[in-house]
């Protein structure tokens, strides 16, 4: 692995985030994408820079709660599989 | 039953000087790509809750589109064998607010999926046709998966996918599923089916 003696890392100010759908299971099944660029340094100098696409998997699983007698629908929110869509080389 | 949700600002930075991408030009060309297949339907359709739109509405607020002019600008401009004027004359077909919109989930579309599959310890190229299949849920609303259509490979007839023993094995792995966003990440997760064993309930009805 590379050693850089410093890193730049930047995403960009926008997240692609797609409405929810429903599976089989009842969980709802959404992606977030967002594009980020890296940037390693050495002795000031950049050495090595790429712009990459990565994609996440978000799961939304609802569960009830009674709370004070009554019954309220919560959810819990997990982050599934990541996957690399391209990555664009800069040097 | 979809849960709408709004893109929302992501920004972060572990070292913020020296930069050597302009951030601005990064976020700008990200929310103008098409990203997925649903953003293109969502597109094609004019919705206006799509990030895409929005950014557009909160960044150029003068800017105004419809969506012939959107549903143009989805085709590739830099192909030239195709003609702008056949474009053109597709697109004002959706000109009027009854229009024709497409669903990611509603069928006619498929996607194909080229895989390498090892075959006594042997690499072959592997075809599997997939498409999105809706389950009705106890609660009455309906949720979806992907499934797979059928296989093609020249060493393989389709019925042969599935033996006998299939049958039994319905229920066990009824709880696995590609779900309905699998394709956004290039059906990553299709490994793991495989692993656990293929069975009929991976096909689509």
């Amino acid at each position: 692995m590379m050693n850089y003696e410093k890193v730049v890392i930047e995403a960009a100010a926008f997240t692609y985030v797609r409405s929810f759908v429903q599976g089989p299971d009842g969980n709802y099944y959404g992606i977030a994408r967002f594009r980020q660029s890296f940037t390693g340094y050495r002795e000031n100098k950049p050495l090595y820079s790429d712009v990459t696409t990565k994609t996440v998997a978000v799961v939304l699983k609802p569960y009830q709660k009674a709370i004070e007698g009554e019954s309220i629908e919560l959810w819990d929110v997990f982050l599934g599989d990541i996957s690399v869509q391209s990555i664009d080389k800069g040097k | 039953m979809k849960l709408s949700v709004l893109a929302s600002l992501f920004s972060f930075s572990l070292i913020s000087n020296a930069q050597q991408l302009q951030t601005a030009d990064l976020t700008e060309n990200f929310a103008l790509s098409v990203q997925t297949i649903d953003d293109f339907c969502d597109r094609f359709n004019l919705e206006p809750k799509t990030p895409a739109f929005q950014y557009l509405q909160e960044n150029y607020p003068d800017f105004k589109f419809d969506r012939k002019t959107i549903i143009f600008s989805l085709f590739d401009q830099g192909n030239r064998s195709l003609d702008a004027n056949i474009i053109n004359e597709f697109a004002t077909q959706f000109e009027s607010d009854s229009a024709t919109k497409i669903r990611f989930e509603l069928p006619g579309w498929y996607s194909v999926l080229h895989c390498l599959v090892k075959i006594k310890n042997k690499l072959h190229k592997l075809d599997l046709i997939m498409e999105i299949d809706s389950v009705h849920l106890r609660s009455g609303s309906i949720g979806y998966k992907w499934s797979i259509r059928s296989v093609k490979a020249p060493y393989i007839h389709t019925q042969d996918s599935l033996s006998k023993k299939d049958s039994t094995a319905i229920y066990k792995a009824s709880s696995d599923f590609l779900h309905p966003m699998s394709h956004a990440l290039n059906f990553l997760n299709i490994k793991n089916i495989f692993r656990k064993g293929m069975t009929r309930s991976y096909f689509a009805k």
